[in-house]
């Protein structure tokens, strides 16, 4: 029942959003159908294009008719590219989703552990170092260091790729993720590809999102291990490995979970930058170039599904977060 | 024959580095439980009494805490020549009651998980791998779930299945401290380190507490050390008791006539504060108990004692009174009253 | 961890070691020094926010070449690498870096002071509202901003900024805009927590009107943590405006702005990498900076 109606509410959210962005693109001043077509255009091509789209009906009109074409998978042509976006978007979104996947991966796979160490070495090297990068990771303008990335690893020392996600062939599309794809069909040599164009970008993805884990995952594991019953779990002989990744960590983890949750929003704005930098086809960069070319469908149909993901891992990292505490559960 | 003593502490000093400075917290501690009794530990807060549990729990934190002279012995062994591992194995014997049982069981887990846990680590003497082959074989945890309602039985407690399944949370006080008592069996304890079991409680789950401890300890063959500062637990089930003031165990004996004859000002002090069924006002002692930073000179209780003499100012020596009974205090001492 | 213990004698006998180690404790001094060393991070913020906030004043004045900012091209200079006379090189029109960096502090600083003062002066209030009246101003309120935090801010801010027009001013006032969110939602939340405290109803009681115990009864105790909130978020609106700018929606050249200078610059490289290098690093220090500041006031807070 409560899982309904958190359903419910995500898709509330979605909505909202997209009558959002719908009066938002066509309410403020800007004229991309000018811009779409040209110097050039005269008045009567820009009035017929106008007409073509659909524009010059009302908005609640309009609006009723982009549900409907939602509802087919259409999200309406693009101005930039003349397809539909939706198929645009479906086309570019596997390599945005590689790349998040992978940034939040390696923020909480190094994430995690660092916190933890730190937190059970307090005031120790790794602790020391962990604040400094905590301090800095979050501070970097992620534009500027992609490009410093890009010159020192790509150009300077030559040891990967500078733009784009493959060099050679791609692997047999089966899910659209280069990595998974390469895993699943055995080509070595393209999982090798594509793996290299992914250091890079992850990189600085997952920086400022690591420096942050790090340092929630330390705060509430130094709570954590301040409580009675990991001194009695010492005192009664449990090892400080169980202690530590068990015990504490489980009770700790709620925190960060909802911090993972409040991340991935900003990890996607991230992404847009990163995209850009680093010509990566992801669906990011198609937005970024759409919104600079007002192209009006193209900026509501990817927000609109940049909303569905955020919404999406905010619900699991709200079911995740009932599922670790029984507490939650069981005052149900 | 001499059987070894379960623990001996021998003229103990701990300091304790702060950012203030250096808080010397044990002065001169010296202790014995032997095998099958139960020791007694009185002493108002901050006397030292959890000091002295956590170092023989093996849970003090040694780098601000340093132990700069005396012996800790138990089981026989020198722990200051052990390596960190066969500390952490000895803790096997060691049952240790805390004093909240809410705090001290991990919310998120079941009791029947905490329980498992513990016994299959015990089972794997200290082996991780060995620890995490176990917990994942069915037959294995099966096992240490029976033996885990087998602990809960032992306790008394009707329902184990009940119990197992349930969170800390949605147990009650009495029913929280059975459970941590069967998880202290879990190993095969030679001593039970009870830190003031009942405070927590309520008065009428205390009496049935107290009862189930020298129940078990007796039936388990199990010497103890009962932390308290409540004098009447002490008379009621421990066979000798140690006073403590200001990190010094100042006096000794069995509990009995240590309490109806004290020696030491202090321990008549604190038997005087006990509020008697006869009427008249408990009275309290004076003063405050000294600042661990800068303790007095000479005898730590000196400046609120009603005998202190010029012969306080030196640290008193331990001296062996009547019948099994020490005590260090000049008053006591033929040198000292010179 | 071994302990270390000394044997002493077979016979401790306490009586003849008169002395007592004096225990160290330290002094007054010494303890108010601990903890200004603890803080020390802070300090570093402050001063290094300090430089900038002078370069800023005084740019036309300790730049070396002050008509270098807006157009000026000198190709005799173009694309110099550091040296004396240009210690962060000149760009691709010829400028020398180091005085567009210089005053580009100026607009980082003042897309900092704007943006939080919109994002403030809406998103205090808002949040106020909600959780002084409750009910369904409260509902209408936080699910507007859950809502608009569904979108990540630099995209809603793009998208609001290409939309006005881009330029400088626009993206800040869109950034803005979209954070409002946050500090609503910590307005709401003390709020909640302040609502029941005893001077609330005393002012009530006495007839001071709902604005009035808001704005000045509230707000004052609720400062503190929006206080940490607005020195924390600094850092990133300069982030977000210098990634707008970056984007190409924010700052047009040739305005001397960071996140613009940047961009230009971008096609020159891998040769020419100071154009790029050295404004981003000054992004790098004025966040850095902030994020010093705002842990330190927050600890400060919270020691209180």
């Amino acid at each position: 029942m409560r899982f309904l109606r958190r359903l419910l509410n995500m898709l509330i959210v979605i909505l909202f959003v997209s009558i959002l962005m719908f009066v938002l693109v066509r309410v403020l001043p800007g004229d991309p159908v000018g811009a779409a077509l040209g110097e050039g255009a005269t008045k009567e091509q820009v009035d017929k294009f106008r007409t073509q789209m659909g524009m010059d009906r009302p908005l609640m009109v309009q609006y009723a008719a982009y549900l409907e074409g939602l509802f087919d998978g259409h999200f309406g042509p693009s101005l930039i590219e003349s397809r539909d976006v939706g198929d645009i978007v479906w086309e570019r979104l596997p390599a945005t989703l590689e790349l998040v996947i992978c940034s939040l991966v390696v923020a909480i796979a190094f994430g995690v552990p660092l916190g933890i160490v730190a937190a059970t070495h307090r005031n120790g090297p790794i602790d020391q170092i962990g604040r400094l990068c905590s301090l800095t990771g979050v501070a970097f303008p992620q534009f500027w260091a992609a490009l410093m990335l890009q010159l020192l690893l790509g150009a300077a020392l030559a040891l990967l790729p500078i733009t784009g996600r493959l060099s050679g062939p791609p692997p047999t599309q089966i899910t659209g993720l280069y990595l998974v794809d390469a895993l699943l069909t055995g080509n070595v040599s393209a999982f090798v590809d594509a793996f290299r164009h992914l250091v890079s970008p992850t990189i600085v993805m997952a920086v400022g999102p690591l420096a942050q884990i790090t340092s929630m995952v330390r705060s509430t594991m130094l709570d954590e291990l301040d409580k009675p019953y990991v001194s009695f779990s010492r005192a009664v002989g449990m090892p400080r490995f169980l202690i530590d990744y068990k015990y504490a960590l489980r009770n700790a983890f709620s925190s960060t979970l909802t911090l993972i949750g409040f991340l991935f929003p900003l990890m996607i704005g991230g992404a847009f930058v990163v995209e850009k930098v680093f010509a990566w086809p992801g669906v990011a960069r198609f937005g970024a170039d759409s919104i600079l070319a007002n192209d009006y469908n193209a900026i509501v149909g990817v927000t609109l599904v940049v909303c569905l993901f955020v919404v999406a891992v905010n619900f699991v990292t709200e079911e995740l977060y009932v599922a670790l505490d029984p507490r939650i559960r069981l005052e149900r | 024959m001499m059987v070894d003593p379960v623990v001996r502490l021998t003229s103990l000093r701990i300091d304790f580095k702060t950012a203030d400075g250096t808080e010397q917290v044990i002065k001169d501690v010296t202790l014995r439980i032997d095998p099958g009794e139960i020791v007694g530990l009185v002493g108002e807060s901050g006397c030292g009494k959890s000091v002295t549990a956590k170092l023989l729990l093996g849970i003090l934190p040694m780098p601000p805490a340093l132990v700069t002279a005396g012996t800790v012995e138990m089981f026989g062994e020198d722990l200051a020549t052990l390596p960190a591992g066969q500390r952490d194995a000895l803790k096997k014997f060691v049952a240790y009651v805390p004093q909240d049982p809410s705090a001290v069981l991990n919310p998120s887990f079941t009791i029947a998980s905490q329980m498992i846990d513990m016994i299959i680590w015990y089972e794997s003497d200290r082996r991780l791998l060995e620890y995490f082959r176990k917990r994942h074989r069915r037959a294995d945890v099966a096992r240490a779930r029976d033996y885990a309602a087998h602990l809960l039985g032992k306790v008394y407690i009707a329902d184990p299945e009940y119990v197992l399944r349930r969170y800390s949370v949605q147990l009650s006080g009495g029913m929280r401290q059975r459970v941590l008592l069967a998880m202290a069996l879990s190993g095969s304890p030679r001593l039970m380190i009870a830190d003031e079991p009942t405070t927590a409680l309520d008065v009428t789950v205390q009496k049935r507490t107290i009862e189930l401890l020298k129940d078990l300890a007796a039936r388990e063959g199990l010497a103890g050390l009962y932390i308290t500062h409540d004098l009447g637990v002490a008379r009621e089930i421990c066979a000798r008791t140690y006073v403590m003031y200001a990190g010094t165990t100042v006096e000794n004996g069995p509990t009995g006539p240590l309490l109806d004859e004290p020696l030491h000002p202090y321990t008549r002090g604190l038997v005087e504060a006990i509020p008697s069924l006869a009427g008249g006002l408990p009275k309290t002692i004076p003063g405050q108990v000294p600042d661990y930073l800068a303790p007095p000179r000479g005898c730590r209780f000196a400046p609120r004692c009603p005998d202190a003499f010029d012969r306080c100012r030196e640290t008193p020596r331990r001296i062996d009174s009547a019948a099994h009974r020490q005590v260090s205090c000049w008053l006591y001492d033929r040198e000292g009253r010179s | 961890m071994a302990m270390t213990i000394e044997k002493t004698g077979a016979a401790p006998d306490l009586s003849a070691i008169d002395v007592e180690i004096a225990p160290q404790r330290k002094t007054g001094a010494g303890r108010r020094l601990a903890r200004l060393r603890r803080n020390r991070l802070a300090i570093v913020g402050m001063a290094v926010l300090a430089v900038l906030v002078l370069a800023a004043a005084f740019a036309p004045w300790i730049a070396p070449y002050p008509d270098d900012v807006a157009d000026s091209l000198n190709f005799d200079a173009v694309l110099v690498a550091p040296s004396f006379e240009h210690p962060m090189g000149t760009d691709e029109v010829g400028r020398d870096v180091l005085t567009r960096v210089i005053f580009g502090a100026r607009w980082s600083l003042a897309m900092a002071a704007i943006v939080l003062l919109i994002a403030v002066v809406i998103g205090v209030p808002l949040g106020l509202c909600a959780g002084y009246y409750g009910g369904a101003l409260e509902q209408v309120l936080m699910r507007l901003t859950d809502g608009f935090s569904a979108v990540p801010a630099l995209v809603l801010a793009l998208a609001i900024t290409v939309l006005l027009g881009p330029s400088l001013f626009n993206a800040m006032v869109a950034i803005g805009l979209v954070w409002w969110r946050s500090f609503a939602r910590i307005a709401h939340g003390q709020t909640l927590s302040k609502k029941q405290e005893t001077y609330v109803t005393v002012a009530r009681s006495l007839g001071a009107s709902d604005f009035h115990i808001m704005f000045r009864e509230i707000l004052p105790n609720i400062s503190s943590p929006l206080f940490v909130s607005i020195s924390l978020n600094a850092g990133y609106a300069v982030l977000t405006g210098t990634a707008l700018s970056f984007l190409g929606a924010g700052a047009r050249p040739p305005t001397p702005e960071w996140g613009q200078m940047v961009a230009s610059s971008r096609n020159y490289l891998p040769n020419a990498w100071w154009p790029s290098l050295f404004p981003g690093l000054a992004i790098f220090f004025t966040v850095v900076s902030f994020n010093l500041i705002g842990d330190g006031l927050r600890d400060y807070f919270s020691e209180e």
